[in-house]
């Protein structure tokens, strides 16, 4: 049986109204049951694989390729509704703010709502260009940066589907279901999150932020495993304009999460290159078994204060979730 | 220790002053006198200079195959030419020095019946160990059936394939890689990160495709510690298995060998190793963009068995592409 207690902070549910409007296709799915609930059931699979607290996001693709006044209402929809479940059950879920991303300026009014008025611990946007055209480092999400710096919470980079023209160049001309998996979980949404950041750090958003924190999941996206070439190729004497390598950023404003990673040898390249401080234990519920991620950490061959730090440390330490202390146990 | 590495590049002479490698030394910001440009010079050298670089650092043995530009990026009546030019020089320098030098064909991909001939001729009369194939032609991948002659070929000959990044589309490369400051977009798109994830879904293409059901012997070399696959592969194998009649790593075990080109550090190599066994994992440096010195210390100092180390240096290559006491078997 599990020996750590855990926190999981890639945790995903979506509303009624929105996961209508925003993802008919995949609203027939038998997850959408898992999705709207907040409460008994999913307590009850927390209980199950000792996982004390979910940070929870709606899911991809949230309000995000909505327009003007019903993105926003549905935004604000959702947010209140799993404000509602986060103080039913306020040592057992916390929650990421899902944003209106098509209008830059509402989004940071939503953020500072958010973490102001109902406690959320940060934000989590879906990538974007596959659904608003743009990506974070276009400069009309500047505000959106500061604001995340100014109320001193992270930003959770999730993975959106691409854009159409990646679909029709990359992702098609294969037997379905073959597409859409190599678009999404496949490779396609990983790799898509990777180049997202690499844009963010070229574009200098953490020169100009840098005490903004970024989070992203899947092991860290395929970064890990190439943070040295990237380095020998986009270093400050290739003309880049940085002060410094791209992992001189990575290393120093990026977290984590292990979400929907099942296999060892990736977390461990991401604990070799990251650190034991940056690594956090995710599940990515309900799409991956929380039991599967649950026996990846229980194996993960590090020593009891390490795993103490990815289960539980790290994430009360980044979120400043303050019934749960740096030595994994509830005070 | 034997070093035999895979991946180590020329260039036709005749290219150096192409618009294609001009641009891309425009575009990347690498002018003649950056390292990366005085590296670069290196390519179109097949004798004595790179034999010294060779020496210095140890490598034994320089698997040959042609840089970019690929004659797949030229029509194709000019690209069958440049291909056999290509080969024919590679040819002379293996015959120069049979015991430092073989080579991999390139092959002109925008004529794939062609391409399927030269790759005959460089395999039968020329001696070559298999071809070098630069990711897409013309936004094609290798589950298109138009390219599969090449493959078919490859099998027919028992040679195995080494699928190595190129440029991505343009389209792809609008969407993704604009706006950003100086060269960083089109390094961004190349060997800072495009390259590398776009072989590594190219991959996974090629087995939905149903490429290796169609070819059951083929073989397929990936650079780069694998391209980022043994770090998705887990993942990547779960989300597909709906689509596929066998487990993703039974088509990796199978048909996939990798080598540690350009990547010289231990925790990806160590993800490679655990995710694929020391059995599919082979040396490169790949010349003269990376460092043959690096590339050895970075072999020669790896925190594995001599045993394992000696398969990954040069017995697994020796195997795959019969050197030495496998040539001829």
């Amino acid at each position: 049986m599990a020996e750590v207690r855990a926190i999981t902070i890639e945790e995903h549910f979506w509303t009624e109204d929105l996961s209508r409007v925003a993802a008919p296709e995949i609203k027939a799915s038998p997850l959408d049951e898992l999705l709207l609930d907040l409460g008994e059931r999913r307590l009850a699979e927390m209980d199950a694989n000792a996982i004390d607290v979910q940070v929870i996001g709606h899911t991809v693709p949230a309000a995000q390729g909505l327009r003007g006044a019903d993105a926003i209402r549905l935004t604000r929809q959702a947010n209140d509704a799993l404000a509602v479940a986060v103080r039913s059950h306020p040592t057992r879920f916390a929650g990421w703010a899902t944003l209106p991303t098509d209008d830059a300026h509402a989004a940071v009014e939503e953020l500072e709502r958010a973490v102001g008025e109902l406690g959320f611990v940060g934000a989590m946007v879906n990538s974007t260009l596959g659904t608003n055209g743009v990506f974070l480092d276009d400069p009309q999400f500047d505000p959106l940066f500061a604001a995340l710096e100014r109320l001193d919470v992270p930003l959770y980079l999730h993975p959106g589907f691409p854009p159409p023209v990646l679909r029709e160049l990359l992702y098609s001309d294969l037997p379905e279901p073959s597409c859409l998996s190599l678009a999404a979980g496949a490779w396609g949404w990983h790799s898509e999150v990777a180049l997202h950041l690499l844009r963010l750090v070229l574009a200098g958003v953490f020169e100009r932020y840098p005490n903004l924190r970024v989070v992203i999941g899947h092991g860290g996206e395929m970064l890990p495993f190439m943070l040295r070439r990237i380095d020998d190729f986009l270093a400050p004497e290739r003309g880049t304009g940085l002060q410094d390598v791209p992992s001189a950023y990575l290393l120093r404003n990026v977290w984590i999460t292990t979400s929907a990673m099942t296999a060892l040898p990736p977390v461990m390249c991401a604990l070799q290159v990251f650190g034991v401080d940056r690594v956090l234990f995710s599940v990515d519920y309900p799409y991956t078994p929380i039991a599967d991620c649950r026996a990846m950490l229980d194996a993960l061959p590090i020593s009891p204060a390490d795993k103490a730090k990815v289960a539980v440390g790290n994430a009360a330490a980044l979120l400043g979730l303050d019934a749960w202390s740096s030595s994994g146990k509830p005070r | 220790m034997r070093l035999i590495a895979l991946e180590e590049h020329y260039r036709l002479p005749s290219l150096e002053s192409s618009e294609a490698v001009l641009a891309f030394q425009r575009d990347a910001g690498f002018s003649s006198d950056s390292p990366m440009g005085r590296r670069m010079a290196k390519l179109s050298e097949l004798g004595e200079q790179r034999l010294d670089d060779m020496d210095a650092a140890g490598i034994d043995m320089q698997v040959l195959s042609h840089s970019h530009p690929t004659p797949a990026e030229f029509p194709p009546d000019e690209g069958v030419e440049l291909a056999r030019a290509a080969n024919d020089l590679a040819a002379r320098a293996v015959a120069a020095h049979p015991d430092r030098f073989v080579a991999f064909a390139t092959l002109p991909m925008s004529a794939p019946q062609a391409a399927a001939d030269e790759l005959e001729r460089s395999v039968s009369e020329l001696g070559f160990r298999g071809a070098l194939v630069n990711g897409h032609t013309d936004g094609r991948f290798f589950d298109d059936r138009s390219l599969w002659p090449v493959l078919e070929r490859a099998q027919r000959l028992d040679v195995p394939i080494y699928l190595h990044p190129v440029e991505p589309p343009e389209a792809v490369r609008r969407a993704y890689y604009e706006g950003l400051p100086g060269p960083a977009g089109k390094m961004l798109s190349a060997a800072g990160w495009g390259w590398h994830v776009d072989t590594g879904m190219h991959v996974l293409r090629m087995v939905l495709g149903g490429v290796f059901d169609e070819f059951p012997r083929l073989q397929l070399i990936v650079g780069h510690m694998g391209e980022a696959l043994p770090f998705m592969l887990a993942r990547s194998s779960q989300i597909l298995r709906p689509a596929l009649d066998k487990p993703l790593e039974q088509y990796v075990e199978e048909h996939l060998h990798f080598t540690t080109s350009g990547m010289f550090t231990y925790p990806p190599f160590l993800c490679l190793l655990l995710v694929v066994g020391a059995d599919r994992v082979m040396f490169a440096v790949d010349y003269p963009y990376s460092d043959n010195e690096e590339g050895r210390a970075f072999m020669l100092g790896a925190p594995i068995s001599e045993a394992d180390k000696e398969k990954i240096a040069y017995g697994n290559a020796e195997r795959l592409l019969r050197i030495g006491a496998h040539a001829g078997g």
